[in-house]
């Protein structure tokens, strides 16, 4: 503590007393400042997937959040310069992969991109090969892209064969025999 | 643990939230892209941040900390804002502090090792002690 009083009396020489409104006044700027739309509880479980950050100050997980918001935006501006280089107006893979290699302050997500799983629907097993789409139940997570889901890849791979086309339910067979036996069974009665 | 890595991702709706407001149309997929390198970014940015408090004996991690980190990183555009932020937060502290001591310690008007009581405030300095008297 004494070290950060020297400093603080080294680097700031005149402090002008300010009055309380003023003091508010400032941390409503910094507040606006550092507004995000970025959940703050979803960045605090991502920075404590790491063994080694064991406790944050609040101060320092806000900023973390704002450089996020500002990172998303630079890659997001950068990538769109490639698409708009080669006359394109949507942004694609490839354009998020030339910002990468050519510039180094996106030089450590270089094979970082390549292994995860798709954003999977929270519900709903997806299996279809030719990528096409199940219906959008799922509002936030849907997701048109999606080719296979991660779990397919566990689950049922000898089934896959099976259903080529898209499935809305993943509705075994014997509950419709089930259904067929019970009728019959009335029709006869 | 790898489940968890896997399931790292930040909400899509914010994410094409935030693209939208730059006007930046991307691709659904490249938007997940996206998202998962912000939270590649973030588990970065935060174990710089880390190795910087350890360096300094710290054992939680601070904003200077994350501004150090965000200082090796060479981009401007994220570093200049969170600067200014970080800046105004210390004048932010420093004001709150002699604040609290004027209001705790009303007689005592000589002036603190910290703060050269400048001359105009004098008359609200006198006026506080005034009030808490």
């Amino acid at each position: 503590m004494p070290i950060h009083s020297k400093k603080k009396n080294a680097k700031q020489p005149e402090l002008v007393p300010m009055s309380e409104e003023e003091l508010a006044q400032m941390e409503e700027h910094i507040d606006e400042v550092l507004k995000t739309q970025l959940p703050i509880g979803r960045i605090k479980k991502i920075c404590r997937l790491d063994p080694d950050v064991s406790m944050m100050n609040n101060e320092a997980l806000r900023l973390i959040s704002k450089a996020a918001e500002l990172f998303l935006i630079e890659l997001g501006r950068a990538a769109n310069t490639n698409a708009v280089m080669e006359r394109r107006k949507t942004v694609q893979n490839k354009d998020i992969n030339k910002c990468i290699v050519s510039r180094w302050t996106f030089a450590f997500l270089e094979d970082a991109l390549d292994g995860w799983p798709k954003n999977e629907p929270k519900k709903r097993i997806i299996i279809s090969t030719e990528g096409e789409s199940a219906a959008p139940d799922e509002g936030d997570v849907a997701d048109d892209s999606v080719v296979e889901d991660s779990c397919a890849d566990e689950v049922d791979e000898s089934t896959q064969p099976l259903l080529d086309e898209e499935e809305e339910e993943v509705v075994p067979d014997s509950v419709d025999l089930e259904g067929i036996a019970e009728e019959i069974a009335d029709l006869d009665v | 643990m790898d489940e968890r890595i896997a399931n790292m991702h930040l909400p899509q709706a914010v994410v094409a939230r935030i693209l939208k407001e730059e006007n930046i149309t991307a691709s659904k997929e490249s938007r997940d892209m996206m998202s998962r390198a912000t939270a590649v970014f973030m588990l970065h940015l935060s174990g710089m941040a880390c190795e910087n408090a350890q360096n300094r004996y710290h054992k939680v991690v601070a904003a200077e900390d994350v501004l150090r980190a965000l200082r090796t990183l060479d981009c401007d555009n994220l570093y200049s804002p969170c600067k200014q932020v970080v800046e105004d937060w210390k004048v932010l502290k420093a004001q709150k502090a002699a604040n609290k001591k004027r209001s705790a310690a009303p007689t005592n008007e000589s002036p603190s090792k910290r703060t050269p009581v400048v001359e105009s405030p004098q008359g609200s300095a006198e006026s506080t002690s005034a009030e808490a008297e």
